[in-house]
């Protein structure tokens, strides 16, 4: 079977490692394709599963005005749409940066398969993104049993720590 | 960096590599004035200089220091706690009111499952000594932390399975 091409979307810190360490689990069984915010120069060095790493400006920055950060959002779906057709895409994961909004709803139009993982630093809240998020996922994971009110078709497969 | 070694007990400070949190370095730094304990601080995006110890900014690898210290004094970002849990290192935890990515969550589960201690900026503000006892019970062991256990994640493995049936 041919081997799936898996967008791996990564954010500064956290969500980072967390991206990482599913990456342990899933191996070489997978194709990476990597997206790194361009202001986040640790994580490319990171990576533990080589794959080719591409770069993307974040939307909300802080202080940035709501309207621009917007904009930035919409920019972003269409450089989106670029990246996951010219890359052949199957799949997107994250663990919430707030990059994943604008590549998910991309990956929605393009009908690709969808996973999110709130983040582990979300116990019984939901995060920006996994609130936009959750309702065009095919796999949905939280990492608190708690979170499971908040996302009632979330799966609860323990968590990344 | 040289690391001070001598009989004092030490403290690393850590803000997070970019954030700034002033408000922890200062203070610690002015708990400190008596130089009882040694101290590095990484300060990250601040601006404050600590007077009391030694500072940084910015070194790409922590374990230097994680393995030179008694005890971490950071901020609650999620991926710094972790780490910390699972090198099991004694940990104070204190929640950065300016920073508004900064979300307690996980440093309050943390603390009621007894991994690391967790304090209020806004606790410590006004009660200084409360701070300063906890640095003293977790030193002589009065405070003991429960020691990391490797759960089996599986996760990753719902993913593949999900993956593979594609």
């Amino acid at each position: 079977m041919k081997k799936k091409k898996v967008l791996f979307i990564l954010g500064s810190g956290g969500h980072t490692a967390q991206m990482l360490e599913l990456s342990k689990d899933l191996k070489n069984k997978i194709n990476y394709v990597y997206l790194i915010q361009k202001d986040d120069e640790l994580s490319e060095n990171k990576i533990i599963y080589p794959g080719k790493v591409i770069y993307i400006n974040r939307a909300a920055v802080l202080n940035r005005l709501k309207l621009y950060v917007y904009i930035y959002t919409i920019i972003n779906f269409f450089k989106a749409i670029k990246i996951i057709k010219k890359n052949k895409i199957d799949v997107l994961i994250s663990a919430g940066p707030g990059i994943a909004i604008s590549f998910f709803y991309a990956g929605k139009l393009l009908n690709k398969k969808l996973i999110f993982i709130e983040s582990w630093s979300r116990v019984i809240s939901k995060s920006k993104s996994g609130r936009l998020i959750y309702p065009i996922t095919n796999l949905f994971f939280v990492q608190w049993r708690d979170n499971l009110q908040n996302y009632p078709k979330a799966l609860y497969r323990g968590r990344f720590r | 960096m040289n690391l001070p070694k001598n009989n004092k007990k030490n403290i690393f400070v850590t803000t997070g590599s970019f954030i700034e949190f002033d408000l922890l370095v200062k203070i610690i730094d002015n708990i400190n004035t008596n130089k009882k304990y040694n101290v590095v601080f990484q300060i990250g995006g601040g601006n404050y200089t600590p007077k009391n110890g030694l500072y940084f900014k910015f070194d790409k690898n922590l374990n230097k220091y994680y393995k030179w210290c008694d005890l971490v004094i950071t901020h609650t970002g999620a991926g710094t706690l972790t780490e910390l849990h699972k090198k099991n290192i004694k940990t104070i935890a204190i929640s950065n009111p300016k920073h508004y990515k900064d979300v307690a969550e996980i440093a309050q589960k943390f603390n009621s499952f007894n991994y690391i201690k967790f304090l209020e900026y806004n606790t410590i503000r006004y009660n200084i000594k409360l701070l300063i006892k906890t640095i003293e019970d977790i030193l002589s062991n009065k405070i003991k932390f429960k020691k990391y256990k490797n759960k089996k994640e599986t996760i990753g493995k719902e993913i593949l399975k999900y993956i593979n049936s594609i």
